[in-house]
């Protein structure tokens, strides 16, 4: 700070801050503003904006095609009312809600137990598994999506390697077989971080455990698991947001079907706006996953917010 | 003891009864034995159920004769072939322009604004420092329908718009990550070239990029796969079908009635290769880990 | 540019020619403006995957149709765009294309159930002055010139039509004990026959009804709004614009799909629900002598010819049977009539219009429009076309077939509520499909239920 201080008498007080000469603080800079402002230009006109567009979107009549596509009005609290009766949007906010629960779940199990096991298996095995696993979280959403589709129904890899090859694994159960491939595709990524952050408790904790006769799990609850809850809660909530926004990988596995066992949120706010041309019905539907997202937001920003 | 330790030493007991008494020793690396065995067939079972799905893709793409089902395929190159050539390859070259627009407006963007919020005293710079972090966590597909609305109006249901606007998506995280890097750069070398009366730009140019580059181009990678994979955005917003990138023509292609499974899977494998590369020089770049508020060292 | 000119000789060189370039450009943008009517630019979209029973022969026809066009009318430019996907995709972008003036297509083409939805957007100009002098809109059959009429005014005109009628393999059906050529007279003769050849070869999947959502609206265009069609009230929009949600046609129709997946009649849900254009699957599956009857509309005729090839099927004319689809309970056949339309856009100036006009009547023209039909597996609307040899020895017997079986077909209502509607009984008959334990009566209530909640009580209707 004292350094900085000195750098700046030196070079000269901007001049704004011409009149309050203060050696002791860090002055503001105009080169700042222009470095922020790609980047909030941006967020403002890319970002807030069309929140913001949305927001009233959602409260008009405004459809894709028919007689309100060019001439739309604000129509109120009509739209809300119809979302309140709208059984086909709770039940895809009960299957969103169940597709995010599945998907932490599985995520956070699979991510630590790959995590832990890879620490103490041969390092042919880490590259090898490891690998593979990496592999599927880089996948792209839409090969992901194929390859899923591919392997589970007629004539798939799933069935065929279970024994029953004509098994239509996905139509018979569309959710579990979707939250699957959604836990496949995002494991790599938790198995990582909860590597790194599991090499970075020290070992001397681990081995006054077992010089104490701690057990496996004991071992597990009264370290491991306190210092892995930062990350931990870190992945839940990126599992969680990146679940809800989760729109490739179902659209091309079931396209929200059979019936509406697959339309989590992000892809009935579509249908409604592009195939049921209600553009502000779907804004509207998306606007309930901005307050979902916002609720795992905050939460997110509680935990990394730490770390300013 | 768990499950498997009580297995093992019961295992391990009648080896015992049959032969004579042994010391100790063997009889914890035998319960270290099977206990490594167990994990390594846990771990070679995960596997393979991760490389289950993708044994299609493999398969298929050397198959002159692929379907939707799995099995024994006609070995050939030919997919590779038919995919090189024609429209195809046109897609993948408009995704190649999306993400690369997209990562450098992110990219560049990105960096003066994660220096500015690391260096320099912004006036709220916590509360904006807040909302890059929320904004990262927005799902996009939110976004989609009003800035279709807005690019509607404007005749911007391009690629070059459609670019900029992917470029958003990717932006908070970003900066956010960038931000970190250069946080654990020292000032020292900065402090130097403000002696010698250098300006922000040669600052930035010639020492916090060099020193922060594996954090800028892990955060640029990150901006690119993200555009790269893109689907839903490209899906609604690039409506000249010759500007689409290789996610829809892979959707396209992949509902026809005459679908060409082999050609789809060649093509999406090429499309993943690029993905795959990036990760590994990622990989390189974060030996430890990545960087994560919480547990992780930065 | 920074080229640097070093001289001055060079430097007047350069402006002269600037000078001579612009006022060149000048030229001819007067000529343009002063000789509006000679240069004249038309866009016309249509899908390029979906209409065309294959890829290249769409853009076979479409080429060859702008060719002729150009060559009688050398100041008109035309631009193709062949637009991409699935029906739903085509949809989908047909109407972001139509949201801005600037990417209207002049002249496009589009499913004839999107009418009513496109014009009371406003996107779409009347043609009737354009109608007016040419020699073929006369020979369409009167219902298939009313598919574009809206308040007395025309706003689409057909370039081919779809109707449904009942294809079965003579060998299966033989080998079944069913006399040929088979013609039921009603749903009862349809269901005897399906559990005839389960009984007979029960590896051999008896009877093909569309069902499920992936094929799009037209899904239930092809398959179960046929049976509807045919059921004692086949209303499916009342006069007023009301969504039908309950009737006894609805009850019967969904009572058939009921018997047929439960007694094991039916396809399987991994062909029904195929992303894949579930519709055209019967032709493959015939080819493959796995198939017995199927309610399949009349291009699958023309995927068994050698230009579409999907799959080449040379014995198709002798080893397969057309039937008419029975009314229920007998009385005649019935079937839906749905088609393909072009339509004008009402931003283009009338320049574009007359042209797109002259368009169209040379892609109307006999040749055009009876390769037309072939090719995308329509059936002509000129009632003439139905006899020509060009037509009818294309995919014999299925084109003359299924000409004949025209007259009997009835239009698909064209209304901004039907998707929601069509959207609902798909489901309710995918329902059925994937667990055929749900009986007709179950699946009616979810349709209701679905429909009635998507659309509002004020927009549906049950009908006794």
């Amino acid at each position: 700070m004292v350094s900085t201080a000195v750098v700046d008498t030196v070079t000269g007080p901007p001049l704004q801050e011409l009149w309050k000469t203060r050696h002791d603080k860090t002055r503001y800079q105009w080169s700042s503003l222009g470095l922020l402002t790609p980047t909030f230009a941006l967020l403002i006109f890319l970002f807030l904006v069309p929140m913001g567009i949305a927001i009233y979107l959602g409260l008009t009549n405004l459809t894709l095609i028919g007689p309100t596509a060019v001439h739309s009005s604000f129509t109120g609290t009509a739209n809300l009312i119809r979302l309140k009766g709208d059984t086909t949007f709770w039940s895809s906010l009960w299957v969103t809600g169940i597709f995010i629960v599945g998907s932490i779940i599985g995520v956070v199990v699979l991510g630590y137990t790959l995590a832990s096991l890879l620490m103490r298996a041969t390092a042919w095995m880490r590259v090898v598994v490891g690998g593979i696993v990496v592999i599927s979280w880089m996948m792209p959403a839409v090969t992901a999506g194929m390859t899923w589709y591919a392997s589970t129904t007629g004539n798939g890899t799933f069935g065929t390697l279970f024994g029953h090859p004509n098994a239509n694994l996905l139509d018979a159960q569309p959710l579990l077989v979707v939250t699957l491939a959604s836990i496949w595709s995002m494991t790599g990524f938790s198995m990582l971080v909860m590597g790194a952050a599991l090499r970075n408790i020290p070992s001397e904790a681990i081995e006054a455990a077992i010089v104490e006769n701690a057990s496996t799990w004991q071992r597990f609850r009264m370290i491991v698991l306190p210092l892995l809850r930062p990350t931990m809660t870190a992945i839940v909530l990126l599992t969680g947001l990146l679940a809800l926004a989760n729109f490739s990988l179902i659209y091309i596995m079931t396209q929200g079907g059979p019936g509406n066992s697959t339309n989590i949120l992000p892809l009935y706010s579509y249908q409604q706006a592009f195939t049921f041309n209600n553009l502000a019905y779907g804004a509207l539907i998306g606007n309930v996953m901005v307050v979902i997202a916002t609720v795992f937001g905050v939460f997110y920003v509680r935990i990394t917010a730490r770390r300013i | 003891m768990t499950q498997h330790e009580s297995a093992s030493i019961g295992s391990v007991a009648t080896v015992i009864d049959d032969e004579p008494i042994r010391p100790p020793e063997n009889r914890q690396t035998q319960r270290t034995f099977v206990r490594r065995l167990t994990l390594h067939t846990i771990l070679g079972g995960i596997g393979i159920l991760f490389l289950a799905p993708m044994l299609w893709l493999f398969l298929a793409s050397i198959d002159s004769h692929a379907s939707w089902g799995i099995e024994w395929p006609h070995f050939s190159l030919i997919n590779f072939r038919h995919v090189l050539t024609g429209s195809l390859l046109h897609s993948l070259w408009n995704s190649v322009v999306l993400a690369f627009i997209s990562t450098t407006i992110a990219s560049v963007a990105g960096v003066f604004a994660a220096y500015a919020l690391s260096r320099r005293r912004i006036p709220f710079k916590g509360p904006l420092i807040l909302f890059i972090i929320f904004s990262s966590g927005v799902p996009l597909a939110i976004m989609v329908i009003p800035v279709y609305e807005i690019f509607s109006k404007f005749g911007f249901l391009s690629i070059l718009p459609t670019a900029v606007f992917l470029s958003v998506t990717s932006l908070p995280f970003e900066v956010y990550l960038m931000k970190n890097f250069i946080d654990a750069v020292p000032t020292d070398l900065e402090e130097a070239a403000r002696m010698e009366r250098a300006s922000t730009f040669q600052v930035l140019r010639r020492v916090v990029i060099p020193l922060a580059l594996p954090g800028i181009a892990a955060a640029a990678i990150f901006g690119f796969v993200n555009a790269w994979g893109s689907f839903v955005v490209p899906l609604i917003l690039i409506s000249p079908t010759n500007q689409q990138p290789a996610p829809i023509a892979i959707y396209t292609f992949l509902t026809l009635p005459k679908a060409q499974f082999g050609n789809i899977a060649a093509y999406s494998l090429l499309f993943c290769v690029p993905v795959f590369i990036l990760y590994a020089v990622s990989a390189r770049l974060f030996r430890e880990g990545f960087v994560l508020g919480g547990g992780v060292k930065g | 540019m920074k080229v640097m000119l070093r001289g001055a000789i060079p430097r007047l060189i350069a402006g002269t020619a600037i000078i001579a370039l612009s006022t060149a450009g000048l030229a001819t943008g007067v000529a343009s403006q002063a000789g509006a009517s000679s240069k004249v630019t038309i866009s016309v979209a249509y899908a390029a995957n979906t209409t065309f029973d294959t890829t290249p022969l769409g853009l076979t026809w479409w080429t060859q149709v702008k060719k002729e066009f150009e060559k009688q009318y050398p100041n008109v430019t035309v631009n193709l765009d062949a637009v991409q996907g699935g029906e739903p995709d085509f949809l989908e972008k047909l109407a972001l294309l139509y949201r801005s003036t600037s990417t209207a297509p002049t002249l496009a083409q589009f499913p004839s159930t999107e009418i009513a939805l496109y014009q009371s957007t406003g996107y779409l100009a009347s043609m009737d002055k354009y109608l007016a002098t040419t020699s073929w809109f006369k020979e369409y059959p009167k219902v298939i010139q009313n598919e574009g009429k809206i308040g007395g005014k025309i706003y689409a005109v057909s370039s081919g039509e779809n109707n449904v009628g009942l294809y079965y393999d003579k060998a299966i059906l033989q080998k079944a004990g069913i006399a040929l050529p088979w013609q039921p007279k009603t749903w009862a003769d349809i269901i005897s026959a399906a559990k005839k050849i389960k009984a007979a070869e029960p590896k051999i999947i008896p009877l093909w009804v569309d069902a499920g959502t992936s094929a799009g609206p037209n899904g239930a265009g092809y398959g179960i709004l046929n049976l509807l069609a045919g059921s004692s009230t086949p209303t499916i929009e009342t006069s007023s614009g009301k969504m039908v949600v309950s009737s006894k046609g609805l009850t019967q129709t969904l009572d058939f799909f009921h018997t047929v997946f439960a007694d094991g009649l039916g396809a399987p849900t991994s062909q029904l629900f195929s992303p894949n254009n579930a519709p055209n699957i019967p032709s493959t599956d015939f080819f493959k002598g796995t198939l017995g009857i199927a309610v399949g509309a009349n291009f699958l005729g023309g995927n068994w010819t050698k230009q579409v090839s999907f799959p080449y099927w040379a014995k198709a004319s002798t080893a397969m049977g057309v039937a008419g689809l029975p009314k229920i309970n007998g009385g005649g056949y019935a079937s839906t009539l749905s088609g393909w339309d072009y339509g004008m856009s009402s931003t283009a100036s009338s320049a574009q219009l007359t042209a797109a006009g002259e368009f169209m009547n040379v892609a109307q023209e006999q040749t055009n429009l009876i390769e037309a039909g072939n090719w995308a597996g329509w059936v002509p609307p000129v009632q003439s076309d139905w006899t020509v040899p060009l037509y009818t020895n294309f995919a014999a017997p299925f084109n003359e077939e299924f000409g004949k079986l025209l007259p009997s077909s009835s239009e698909l209502p064209s209304n901004a509520n039907y998707n929601v509607w069509v959207q609902g009984i798909e489901q309710a008959s995918g329902d059925i499909a994937l667990k055929p334990a749900t009986t007709g009566a179950q699946a009616l209530a979810s349709m209701k239920g679905y429909v009635t909640n998507q659309l509002g009580a004020s927009a549906v209707v049950s009908l006794p």
